[in-house]
């Protein structure tokens, strides 16, 4: 439930922020200047806040598509990203998220169509070309759709699209709206599955994998592209049995040649990050494992990392075609993107909120912490999602 | 002001807390501050109260204020501004359960009492100040400001009574206690409170008995957190074997934590 909503001045008459706000009417109500003003402001505690969030309701400026990192795609040559929403309903413990944003707030830009119009203009600069367009990194894309209604709105602006395809990133089962509709061809859902122990464990608020496995199987019956993305891996001294029965449960359930794309990728934060989440979680088992600081990431040392992927990644492939396959970049041995990108048609990279890397904070009066610094900005990219 | 004290003294049975150049109050889980009038004024009390007492880790500010209200209304600060400085500050307010959703504003700190009654603020001249300092201490889900109608258009500044502040600081009881309610008992923030607080009070036994570097007292401490939070429970002191060597100690329970067992 949100007990206040901070409304930006610049939105409130803005259709689609009044139709958010009418869903509150017990909800205190502070007009701001521009989000930053709370989002950013210093002496918050995101721990704390995540008990009991604010929703901010902006307009986003500056600009609204940026593209990926280089080596992050899913098979696509042009690859971006956008976020209509900042933060995550879902309160996992490897969330980047977490490191990255001073405030537990929710924040939802209302003006998707200013998003839509650069998407537009963003494909439309190569209409030849394919451009893949990624939501769901710095949020969920789907959790808050029963407020927000964004699924709906973006995929009827993908429908007019032919040379844009969409990713959705969630955790979310909210696919009431998605079920309703024709599937979109040029789009699709992408869950993010953990072994069920551990998504108990660590991925607070989130569903089942119970329930994410339900949902991804009425979205491929009904028509719809899937994607998983097992991403980030975490160890324990039984993640043999914990992953090989996660595939199962998974594969068993879906029809695997129709999954559009699988990627594994490792736990991985930015050291600034991961230093911010141990000042807030020092209670965290999962933060409190071994790990190893390399390139300013912080890791599983290399033995563990590389024992663990190449287990997953030798599972997985039993089960996918590896044209369907993407694997994240290996943090203790990591490749050069940018080589790997030229070398091969089909990189890895998945994740990451390498967002975090490039998040443009241009209309924000005072500025978001961002990775622009580090070499290897990718974080264990799940927000949340 | 003493009259703006009393209510609460009375309310929350605070006793006289001897301090110098403090009009201070105590009472079980409650410190009561008479900041007087003014930011700087308010400032230093609150800097001279923090100096005598330590573990206060939530601040409410509470007093009268003017604004185009009802005499005797309350509102909790949803922003507090410094008009000197322009500063602002957005407290994270409870939920609409704790406290009434509806009466909320800006609260604008001045200098000097201002006649310029508006809707959407009231006037003061101490809540930014002490947001000001107590943010320097705590976050601002823990930093919050009560005020009562004072003066408004129809009965300005200079109508102000002293013998009206009491009855219109009662009201302002329901508001305050519910506030105190929901700092006290915050789950969450109590168990990380007690996480570091167990973790702390180790680490300076074993420091008190071995000498640690600030760097090794700083590496102990969050292998005690890491310890803590995949145990369960913090190293039985006795069972750590001689205390004679920082560095064997931190190697010691550093081994214990690389090779213990993780199962989902």
């Amino acid at each position: 439930m949100i007990s206040t909503l901070y409304i930006e001045r610049d939105i409130e008459s803005h259709p689609r922020a009044q139709a958010i706000i009418a869903r509150f009417p017990k909800s205190r109500r502070i007009s701001i200047d521009r989000y930053g003003d709370v989002f950013n402001q210093t002496a918050q505690d995101f721990r704390q806040q995540k008990q009991q969030p604010a929703l901010i309701l902006a307009k986003k400026h500056g600009r609204r598509v940026l593209p990926t990192p280089p080596g992050y795609h899913i098979g696509g040559e042009r690859n971006f990203y956008f976020s209509h929403m900042l933060n995550c309903v879902y309160d996992c413990r490897y969330c980047f998220l977490q490191g990255m944003y001073r405030s537990g707030n929710y924040v939802v830009f209302a003006n998707f169509d200013d998003f839509f119009d650069d998407i537009k203009s963003t494909a439309n600069e190569k209409p030849e070309e394919p451009s893949w367009f990624f939501s769901g990194y710095d949020c969920d894309s789907l959790a808050l759709n029963p407020i927000t209604e964004f699924t709906d709105d973006v995929l009827d602006h993908f429908n007019t699209l032919p040379n844009a395809y969409l990713e959705l990133r969630t955790k979310s089962t909210q696919i009431r709206s998605l079920l309703k509709r024709e599937p979109v061809p040029n789009a699709v859902v992408a869950y993010s599955l953990s072994p069920e122990s551990v998504a108990a464990k660590h991925e607070h608020k989130a569903p089942t994998l119970k329930k994410r496995i339900q949902a991804l199987q009425d979205l491929q019956n009904a028509g719809w592209s899937v994607g998983l993305r097992f991403d980030p891996i975490l160890f324990s001294d039984n993640y043999q049995s914990l992953y090989t029965e996660l595939f199962e449960q998974t594969f068993n359930a879906l029809d695997a040649d129709a999954i559009h794309s699988v990627s594994l990728g490792p736990f991985r934060l930015p050291k600034p990050f991961y230093k911010r989440m141990i000042r807030l979680y020092p209670d965290s088992s999962l933060l409190a494992q071994p790990m190893q600081t390399k390139t300013a990431m912080v890791s599983y040392p290399s033995n563990i990392e590389q024992d663990l992927l190449g287990f997953c990644e030798t599972e997985l492939l039993k089960r996918i075609n590896k044209n369907q396959y993407f694997p994240c970049v290996s943090i203790s041995n990591p490749v050069n993107p940018v080589e790997e990108h030229k070398s091969t048609s089909k990189l890895a990279l998945t994740p990451v909120s390498a967002l975090a890397g490039t998040v443009d904070n241009s209309d924000a009066r005072k500025q978001e912490p961002t990775l622009h610094d580090l070499a290897l900005g990718q974080p264990s990219r799940e927000p949340s999602t | 002001m003493t009259a703006e004290a009393k209510p609460l003294v009375e309310a929350f049975n605070l006793k006289a807390f001897p301090q110098r150049g403090l009009s201070a109050w105590m009472g079980d889980g409650v410190c009561l501050v008479q900041t007087g009038m003014g930011a700087q004024r308010a400032a230093a009390r609150i800097e001279s109260l923090l100096s005598v007492q330590v573990g206060i880790d939530a601040f409410i500010n509470v007093g009268v204020a003017g604004g185009d209200r009802e005499l005797g209304d309350v509102i909790i600060a949803s922003s507090l501004l410094d008009q000197v400085s322009q500063r602002r500050w957005y407290p994270h307010l409870p939920a609409s359960s704790v406290i009434d959703a509806t009466n909320h504003c800006e609260v604008v700190t001045v200098t000097e009492p201002c006649r310029d009654y508006r809707n959407d603020c009231v006037y003061d001249m101490e809540a930014a100040s002490v947001a000001k300092v107590a943010t320097q201490h705590t976050d601002l889900s823990r930093i919050h400001a009560v005020k009562v109608i004072s003066d408004n258009p129809s009965h300005s500044v200079e109508d102000f009574c002293v013998k009206n502040v009491t009855p219109w600081m009662l009201n302002t009881l329901p508001t305050v206690e519910a506030l105190i309610e929901c700092l006290s008992t915050n789950k969450h923030r109590h168990e990380v409170v007690d996480f570091r607080a167990n973790v702390q009070s180790l680490t300076d036994h074993i420091t008190s008995v071995c000498h640690h570097s600030v760097t090794q007292s700083h590496q102990l401490r969050r292998l005690l957190e890491r310890y803590l939070a995949t145990h369960g429970h913090l190293p039985h002191i006795e069972q750590m074997g001689r205390l004679d060597s920082s560095q064997q100690l931190l190697q010691k329970l550093e081994n214990e934590l690389t090779s213990l067992s993780v199962i989902y």
